[in-house]
């Protein structure tokens, strides 16, 4: 049984990674890249432990870097110079900065995709598509079956070609993809051969009838139905948020932090042409509903590893 | 050409830019990626629905499963080639003999199948269509004509999987990263992107010119043998 | 009560004037348990796929067919599905989903049944067959006989009323092999469910059938129990005497009369009865004192962190003999086949052929791989053996030494199980090498072609070639083998001459050593005891 977040229902899971991406892209607002961020990046580590720092070093920094420059060399809006390029062009402040919002916003996405992949594995992702697309996901689990049975099927030919004198490990790129050619060309012929046998075991069983039922061995609990209610509503509270415009930022011409309001106090920036106006109720209402959503799988983690260890220790 | 084959073309080559185009106006400068997603979900859509309705033969099901498969471990058999993946060239190959609309399905499927090996990204529903396209034009064109010179054959594949497949892919990092779309930095993208595509290209072509015969007889064997794929495009 | 009913069938496959089933009749009785024994090609696959509508080969058909008083065409396709499960022989074949729970429901999901109706079916299955352990497991990581058992289980999940199985237990080991056979009948028992199940291995399937049903050339040859067949065996077609139980063969060549024994008890009480020799005074055949291969002191394993495959293993394998590797599932054998190839190098040790290290040895080592798919490259099988050798005579010697002359021009893919091992064994054979390996060669080989087989490796071994072969064909290795060699969790547990490896176990050995053990002192083969009755 899969502890956690991860061992909730499949449609659960996919409501929460659903709801992050679409507001992760949506919302630009500083407080909300952050937050975004941090969730992302703890889940990450208690999804994938070690291997996070590897990624991060080695693909995420770099994009965030990459984004950045990009935006800042290219893009030539923004009112606020900072320095001139070699080209005539000036940098500008703006430019950075939403270069920054972009590649943070880039870098949290594709860390909620990583703990995507851990967490939907591809048994829930067909819970959810078979029903839609039934023909589609058969062909798709039987896709996953084949993979390491071909996988093992070509280390044979591999071997038994090797047995009776046909190395494709050695020899000139051009003989070595000949040869490799000659691999795949026995494994396509021995597969598909084999598929006619596979189809006959599946109308062996009745495939082609009438009425075909999706089964999955996932069921609604009460937990999963309270959380999937419970992100439905923060979706909610976020669209109206976003609707309303309540956490509303500009980057171009220059920068604008939260609508301009009629209370509270607003900020300037004048050397960077930067507003920074009050929040409003609903867009602290909204601001804290993404950071719930946003922490929720943690959350659900870590309740039960307190419950666990209280337990634990009570043995 | 059937009126199946003539609509399908028509839908992949002309609405689907149109509506392309017509969401960013619509969209006004605004979420792009985000939109884009939903463009992609619509032109996919046609075809998957196509793959339900049609109710294949249970066989044709099967070999469509294999085929993913065997794409997706064909990377080993080619290990020596760094940056090769030979994905392309065999889906390519097969929807040759099977199919166009075959080769949008597998090809699409292809994509997602293998990211759940290696990993999920921001980056699956483009590289889903991608491949899709790559492969569906491909085979429209060789199969319409009639190619059966390797050569063309190869350099055909080659030039769409540079062309069509890296420009969808790298849309994906426009869509994401840019936060102004001028020629300069969508440049600098593609440019980022171009090695990459390049040698995918290259090495697609290779292996479609040194493989596609001996490959493409074992494919016709076996549908002449069982009967499979009968007048689809 | 007649259950299945067969009146004057007949069938030809397309493309061919034979019948491969001619003007057959035969009625079942719910609840029987029926071995369908026949040589390869005799059209047992052909009748046991016409009681499947869904699997019925084209081709022209005459006669009828009745399930229940049901015409067997006529059946809607929903009851044939739900009333005849079809278990067929490669268990990765026949595989469809990635997870075990998956794949018990596949057959449940086709059939349209409500989720909660599918769960508790299939929680019945996993608890009569056993299989909780691996219920959450993917089928990839199953061994063969845990795949052939969720087959089973994932048919009769649909509560089949008729079970067919077509050589179910060709691709498994002896120890699974039996367990399926054991749980087959155990459902036979349990349930009622009719079985009908087609061997090579008679041995065992004979003391579960309560008939025995014999084809030969398209037609019924014999029709009755176990016993009736060891009384009658000399009137049956050939093969069957080689294929029978030991006991029964023993009976049959002494030319015995009365009640014939079946299982190895019985032929011990028969043996009992007897008047014979009390030891079999055996000489010990000599092989050579060169080595073909030596190994010293072999470690291997496939990961730095996991254990050891191959524990300092130690072997000599004289030149020109015929040399057997026996061992469970899991020992290390086909490890130990791939060192002495040098596909795998061990991380300690020496390997040494022909006195020489593996990559200066110029010594040609072929192996025939179990999957012999693996081999074919080319369309025909004339052009894939030419692609090993040019010189069209030595090709057409071989291809009569093991009489595939005839498929020469077929696809290697068109070809049967039986007839793609010959094929590939003439490919292997064309490289003359001098060591030739075999992985598990006479898995789904007919009785008749293992004799043939064997006489090819005689043949091999005088012209100056060892033969190294890896097996779980006990009673093989003892007839035909010069020294066997037990492997046992990546050692070397017994090593020496067939007979005298044979006669020391007690357990793990052949039936005609279990039937002779305290009667007849140093017997390993039928035609000891035959000897040894003969005599007197």
């Amino acid at each position: 049984m899969e502890i956690g977040f991860k061992g909730y229902h499949p449609i659960a899971n996919l409501i929460f990674f659903a709801s992050i991406v679409v507001f992760g892209l949506l919302f630009k607002h500083p407080v909300t890249l952050a937050v975004c961020f941090a969730a992302a990046l703890c889940y990450y580590i208690r999804l994938c432990g070690r291997k996070v720092l590897k990624s991060f070093l080695l693909f995420l920094l770099p994009m965030l870097l990459f984004v950045l420059v990009i935006n800042g060399l290219f893009a030539h809006y923004g009112t606020t110079p900072l320095m001139t390029l070699p080209d005539g062009n000036s940098l500008t402040f703006e430019s950075l900065i939403y270069g920054f919002v972009l590649g943070l916003s880039t870098v949290t996405i594709i860390m909620w995709f990583f703990c995507y992949s851990e967490v939907v594995t591809a048994d829930k992702f067909m819970f959810v598509f078979g029903r839609v697309l039934p023909a589609a996901a058969l062909v798709f689990s039987m896709a996953l079956r084949f993979i390491p049975l071909y996988k093992n099927r070509l280390r044979t030919i591999a071997e038994a070609q090797r047995g009776i004198g046909c190395d494709y490990k050695t020899g000139t790129v051009k003989q070595r993809i000949k040869n490799g050619g000659k691999i795949l060309s026995i494994l396509i012929t021995w597969s598909l051969e084999n598929a006619i046998e596979t189809s006959d075991s599946m109308r062996a069983r009745g495939y082609g009838l009438k009425g075909r039922k999706n089964y999955g061995k996932f069921r609604w609990s009460t937990k999963d139905v309270i959380t999937a209610l419970l992100m439905i509503l923060l979706d909610i509270v976020m669209l109206v948020g976003y609707v309303k415009k309540s956490v509303y930022c500009i980057y171009n011409p220059y920068v604008i932090i939260n609508p301009s309001a009629d209370f509270g106090k607003t900020y300037f920036v004048n050397e960077l042409n930067l507003t920074l106006n009050p929040i409003s109720p609903l867009g602290i209402l909204t601001l804290s509903a993404f950071t719930v959503l946003c922490f929720l799988p943690i959350i659900i983690d870590l309740r039960e590893d307190i419950k666990w260890n209280r337990l634990k220790s009570k043995i | 050409m059937s009126k199946r084959k003539i609509m399908s073309v028509i839908v992949l080559c002309v609405l689907i830019p149109a509506v392309v185009v017509g969401g960013f106006f619509l969209a006004k400068g605004k979420q792009y990626y985000f939109t884009s997603l939903i463009i992609i979900g619509l032109s996919m859509l046609p075809f998957f629905l196509s793959l339900e309705r049609k109710k294949l033969q249970v066989r044709e099901l099967v070999i469509m499963a294999s085929v993913i498969a065997i794409a997706v471990v064909s990377r080993a058999v080619f290990f020596f080639l760094q940056q090769a993946k030979p994905m392309c060239a065999i889906l390519i190959i097969t929807s040759v003999a099977f199919g166009a609309e075959f080769g949008f399905v597998s090809g699409a499927l292809t994509m997602l199948i293998s990211n759940f090996i290696y990993g999920q990204g921001m980056w699956t529903p483009f590289q889903m269509l991608a491949m899709a396209m790559t492969v569906f034009l491909s085979a429209v064109v060789i199969r319409t004509f009639k190619i059966k010179n390797r050569f063309i054959v190869g350099i055909i594949s080659g030039i769409f999987c540079f062309a069509v497949y890296g420009i969808i892919v790298d849309l994906s990092s426009v869509f994401m990263m840019l936060s102004e779309f001028n020629f300069k930095s969508i440049l600098s993208i593609y440019l980022s992107g171009l090695p990459f595509n390049i040698v995918h290209g290259v090495t697609t072509g290779v292996i479609v010119i040194l493989v596609q015969p001996e490959i493409n007889e074992k494919l016709d064997r076996i549908k002449i043998k069982y009967g499979l794929f009968g007048e689809k495009i | 009560m007649e259950q299945i009913k067969i009146e004057n069938l007949s069938f030809s496959y397309p493309l061919s004037d034979k019948k491969a089933i001619d003007n057959l009749s035969l009625s079942i009785d719910g609840g029987e348990f029926i071995l369908l024994c026949g040589k390869s090609g005799c059209g047992k696959t052909t009748l046991l796929r016409q009681l499947k509508k869904e699997l019925a080969p084209h081709g022209e058909k005459s006669g009828k067919i009745y399930i229940d008083g049901q015409k067997s065409d006529e059946m809607p396709l929903r009851e044939s599905a739900e009333k005849v499960g079809f278990v067929m022989q490669n268990p990765d074949l026949q595989i469809v989903t990635d997870k075990v729970w998956h794949e018990l429901a596949f057959g449940l999901e086709n059939l349209g049944l409500d989720t909660a109706e599918i769960r508790l079916r299939t929680a019945e299955m996993v608890s009569y067959f056993g299989i909780n352990e691996w219920f959450n497991k993917k089928t990839n990581e199953l061994s063969g006989g845990q795949k052939q058992m969720l087959n089973l289980a994932s048919v009769m999940a649909m509560h089949p009323d008729i079970l067919i199985l077509d050589e179910p237990t060709s691709q498994l080991d002896p120890i699974a092999a039996e367990n399926f056979l054991f749980t087959l009948s155990k459902i036979n028992r349990e349930l009622g469910t009719t079985v009908i199940l087609t061997e090579q291995r008679l041995e065992e399937a004979f003391a579960y059938a309560d008939r025995i049903v014999v084809m030969d050339n398209g037609g019924i040859a014999f029709d009755g129990t176990p016993e009736k067949v060891g009384e009658k065996l000399s009137t049956l077609p050939t093969f069957l005497k080689s294929a029978a139980p030991t006991a029964m063969r023993i009976f049959n060549r002494v030319g015995d009369s009365g009640v014939c024994p079946v299982t190895v008890r019985d032929g011990r009480g028969w043996l009992r009865g007897k008047e014979c020799e009390k030891e079999f005074i055996f000489e010990e055949k000599t092989v050579s004192e060169k080595k073909a291969v030596e190994l010293k002191d072999i470690c291997f394993r496939y990961n730095k962190n996991e254990k050891d495959i191959l524990k300092n293993l130690s072997l000599k394998i004289p030149e020109k003999s015929f040399f057997a590797i026996l061992g469970g599932n899991g020992a290390g054998k086909t490890t130990l086949m791939k060192i002495i190839s040098s596909l795998l190098a061990p991380y300690s040790g020496k390997v040494k052929i022909f006195g020489q290290k593996p990559k200066k040895c110029e010594t040609k080592i072929a192996v025939l791989p179990q999957d012999v798919q693996a081999i074919f490259t080319e369309k025909t099988v004339m052009l894939d053996l030419k692609s090993t050798e040019k010189n069209e005579e030595k090709i057409m010697r071989i291809s009569k030494q093991l009489y595939i002359e005839n498929l020469l021009n077929k696809h290697p893919f068109d070809l049967s199980g039986g007839e793609q091992q010959r094929a590939a064994l003439a490919k292997v054979l064309l490289c003359e090498p001098k060591i030739l390996l075999f992985d598990e060669p006479t898995k789904g080989m007919d009785a008749e072609f293992k004799n043939v087989f064997a006489s090819v490796i005689r043949s091999l071994v005088e012209s100056g070639c060892t033969v190294i072969m890896i097996s779980h064909d006990v009673e093989f290795c003892a007839k035909y083998a010069d020294v066997c060699a037990m492997l046992f969790d990546g050692e070397i547990s017994a090593c020496s001459s067939a007979h005298s490896f044979f006669n020391r176990n007690r357990f793990y050995t052949t039936s005609a050593n279990r039937m002779t053990r305290g009667i007849i002192k140093n017997v390993v083969t039928d035609e000891e005891i035959c000897l040894c009755l003969n005599e007197k």
